[in-house]
């Protein structure tokens, strides 16, 4: 259950920005979370819920946008989707892989309402 | 209504203390070890034949954490190591600010090997950088040979696997060559140890890898400024 620890850590950086910007009302957030991180989505937004009950966050959307995992071959200077635990190059083989994406979990953007809504 | 850019990670403020830990290690020298498994693979049976290994030769510090209890702080606190308990009070795993406030009670100057025993848990202790050197995954022969690609994070991102129980291993049906095959193709580079804790099998190589990191670390200290 690290979601719970992933929501509270958004919900720091939501609260965070909306300052900055002068939210009255967080609407939407989005998120990219990678597929290599083990984050169950409804787990998190269950969290979500739990954490951002009485804050200016309460009831706001949030959008989770999956990124597959994709690995780059320096040999063949390709990237290629891994799935199923294939982590070799599709082309020849290669073991030494580097990761390029599926290890995110990031804040994209933010919907608010400020003084001017 | 208004859309505003953050694009950040979720998790930066733990990686910005997660690294601060690592600075204050590479500073001092301190070969720093995150031992994760799933409850009863064997940490700190690992940890108690580790330090059986090592306390001769290096001064040690052990972090355990846990979510309740002080069972196996004490275990540790009976070799005569300093030991400091963390309790997560729930949460499934350590992370870099626990380890920092944990530090504080440790005299850093005097300290070759930190050895870290994360919560029992496959899954999110590999997502929380503590500042840690290497990750090291344990896996016990009775949990089944399907381990590695079913939490393939934890082994992709390790330096070492420790494959325990290995004496169990005409009881049971594990077939050991699939899970290193299996981790292996997750993570080429991963050094591989076949352990017996309670029989004090495979220990060599443990020792012999632990020693050869430690003294890396200690040579590359920088000096205080």
């Amino acid at each position: 259950m690290h979601e719970y620890s992933i929501a509270q850590n958004i919900m720091q950086i939501i609260l965070t920005e909306a300052e900055k910007a002068k939210a009255r009302k967080v609407v939407k957030v989005s998120l990219k979370i990678g597929g290599l991180t083990g984050v169950f989505p409804d787990s998190l937004s269950f969290c979500f819920d739990l954490c951002s009950k009485g804050t200016i966050a309460e009831n706001a959307d949030l959008i989770i946008e999956k990124v597959p995992i994709r690995g780059y071959c320096p040999h063949c200077n390709k990237v290629f989707l891994i799935e199923d635990n294939k982590y070799l190059c599709q082309n020849c083989g290669n073991l030494k892989i580097e990761l390029i994406t599926g290890r995110e979990l990031q804040i994209n953007h933010l919907e608010i309402e400020d003084e001017t809504d | 209504m208004k859309q505003i850019e953050i694009k950040k990670d979720i998790l930066s403020a733990h990686e910005m203390i997660a690294k601060e830990n690592s600075e204050l290690f590479k500073r001092k020298g301190t070969f720093v070890l995150n031992l994760m498994s799933s409850p009863g693979a064997g940490k700190t049976s690992l940890l108690e034949r580790t330090i059986e290994l090592l306390k001769n030769t290096f001064s040690l510090g052990v972090i355990e954490g846990d979510i309740a209890t002080s069972y196996d702080a004490e275990r540790i606190n009976a070799l005569g190591v300093k030991v400091v308990q963390i309790n997560t009070g729930g949460a499934c795993h350590l992370d870099s600010a626990m380890i920092k406030n944990a530090l504080a009670e440790f005299n850093t100057d005097r300290l070759d090997t930190l050895i870290i025993e994360n919560v029992g848990n496959l899954v999110c202790p590999a997502e929380f950088n503590l500042g840690e050197d290497a990750k090291v995954v344990i896996f016990s022969v009775t949990e089944g040979d399907d381990k590695p690609f079913k939490y393939p994070l934890m082994f992709r991102l390790s330096k070492a696997l420790i494959i325990n129980k290995v004496d169990l291993l005409p009881y049971i049906d594990c077939n050991i060559k699939r899970v290193i095959k299996d981790a292996n193709s997750l993570n080429p580079d991963l050094r591989i140890f076949e352990i017996s804790c309670t029989k004090r099998k495979g220990l060599n190589s443990w020792k012999k890898w632990l020693e050869e990191e430690i003294n890396k670390k200690r040579n590359t200290s920088l000096p205080d400024e």
